[in-house]
């Protein structure tokens, strides 16, 4: 296994503190709900794994509770129905099949399973356009469904220019550079900061 | 086509600015190296990108020497050493640009068809070079080109499938850029990126194109412009939060606070800036 500290990314000899903002920052940037529908589910599950074996090695304690178990657009409800084909076709990646599948069954304007599963294979094609309008119509279809609510918020949520793991942060690009004013308080304010032996 | 996800240049450090544009540099000397001088000729930014991720990814280290510069034969400027990621990047180029030149063949302006055409021998041999070193990437470009062409000419009006082509073609080409299992996060950014490239290209091209007939998938369905802009940096964007989900499974053990300023700053300012005049934005000229 890699070293457990490289994993989380920090040095070697970190402090609990700073093993457990790592932790909690990375199981964040990789967490099943960002993954949850994606042909990169799979590898984002590993990551989450490693990152798990690296904590559990520094802390050196064995991590309770059900934090690893994400949904995936397989396991919730549709087990047992007429569904439960089309989902496993989605998630082996056989988002065209899938579709041709759903367009034979009725269920266009009533069911909001079949509109989250079809708007599911579109993402999976990366046909994002299309899949948010089937996202939306499952949603108002069957309004509690958390499932196909967050499928449709994660992608309104980029729309609005929101990016997961931005570490810039709440940046906002300055549409000119700075003036003289800017340059000429700059200096006066190091001045008054560093000034050589004066102090502050 | 391409030419829209650079990095934010204004955020980068010093450092990492002359790293980006070592790449660059070193990118002009692959070419010339690969397929001669005038294959430099086809030189710009936007296959630096590509470079950037093949190595990053593999960590491959090719080296930074001062070199004098055909351009700038003054003084000598940092340049990357030969990788496997230039390597990558000049065959890419040459498959691209020789497509882009056919593609170009249909050009209303007849000055720029006959530029083309006159071009296009000259460089057919170099493209069946690079064919040769990358027979399945130079088919998927010829394949995704050829879908590209048919669902123009059937009128497609909807923006998914018409970026869908050059989605694919990206795909492909990032694709090569990783090893095992980084590939399918490596393929669907290529897949999202090529997917805004498309797109942004419409938005900025939606008066020229209905100025002159030219297919725009916006124009196809009938969509005024000002809502083809906000559809289109609202689409873009939604790609965008995508790619980063991709990019976050991509450790990149070079170039990283580059390519996280392409990710998280430059695209970003690219797709805002849907549907403005756009000025040539070269990099290069500023921080000589």
């Amino acid at each position: 296994m890699r070293d457990p500290y490289e994993v989380l990314g920090l040095a070697p000899g970190a402090s609990t503190d700073e093993i457990k903002l790592a932790y909690k920052k990375l199981a964040q940037k990789y967490s099943a709900d960002n993954y949850a529908g994606s042909p990169l589910e799979a590898t984002a599950k590993e990551r989450l794994a490693e990152i798990d074996a690296a904590f559990d090695q520094l802390m050196g304690q064995i991590r309770t509770g059900g934090a690893t178990a994400g949904s995936s657009a397989g396991q919730t409800a549709g087990a047992g129905t007429a569904y439960a084909d089309i989902r496993t076709m989605i998630n082996e990646g056989r988002a065209d099949e899938a579709m041709s599948r759903l367009s034979a069954m009725p269920g266009a304007d009533t069911d909001g399973e079949w509109n989250f599963l079809y708007g599911s294979a579109l993402y999976y094609k990366g046909w994002l356009a299309d899949a948010v309008r089937y996202f939306e119509k499952a949603v108002s279809l069957a309004p509690g469904n958390q499932e196909y609510q967050a499928a449709y918020n994660r992608l309104r949520n980029s729309a609005n220019g929101n990016v997961a793991g931005n570490p810039y942060g709440g940046y906002q690009p300055t549409a000119a550079g700075c003036n003289c004013c800017d340059m000429c308080t700059a200096l006066m304010c190091m001045d008054m900061c560093c000034g050589c032996g004066r102090g502050c | 086509m391409f030419g829209t996800i650079t990095p934010l240049t204004e955020e980068l450090r010093v450092r990492e600015y002359t790293e980006y544009r070592s790449v660059y540099c070193g990118l002009c000397k692959e070419l010339k190296r690969r397929y001669g001088f005038f294959a430099r000729l086809l030189l710009n930014y936007d296959l630096v990108l590509v470079a950037l991720l093949a190595d990053g990814l593999s960590g491959e280290d090719g080296g930074t020497r001062p070199e004098r510069c055909i351009v700038n034969p003054v003084r000598p400027r940092p340049t990357a050493g030969e990788s496997a990621g230039l390597a990558l990047a000049a065959d890419s180029l040459l498959l691209l640009s020789w497509h882009k030149l056919r593609d170009n063949l249909h050009d209303e302006k007849l000055s720029k068809k006959l530029l083309c055409a006159a071009a296009l021998p000259f460089y057919h041999f170099h493209y069946r070079r690079a064919a040769q070193h990358r027979p399945e990437l130079s088919a998927a470009i010829a394949a995704a080109i050829e879908k590209q062409s048919a669902l123009e000419a059937a009128g497609c009006t909807s923006p998914d499938e018409a970026a869908a082509p050059t989605g694919e073609m990206l795909s492909a080409l990032f694709a090569d850029c990783a090893e095992g299992a980084d590939r399918p996060a490596a393929a669907r950014l290529g897949m999202f990126l090529g997917q805004i490239i498309y797109l942004l290209d419409a938005a900025d091209d939606f008066d020229e194109d209905a100025a002159s007939g030219s297919y725009n998938v916006y124009h196809a369905a009938g969509i005024p412009r000002d809502e083809a802009l906000r559809l289109a940096k609202e689409q873009c964007n939604m790609r965008a939060g995508e790619a980063t989900l991709c990019y976050h499974l991509l450790a990149m053990r070079r170039y990283r606070e580059i390519f996280d300023n392409v990710m998280y700053l430059g695209l970003p300012k690219a797709i805002a800036a849907a549907g403005c005049p756009k000025k040539k934005d070269n990099p290069s000229g500023e921080l000589a």
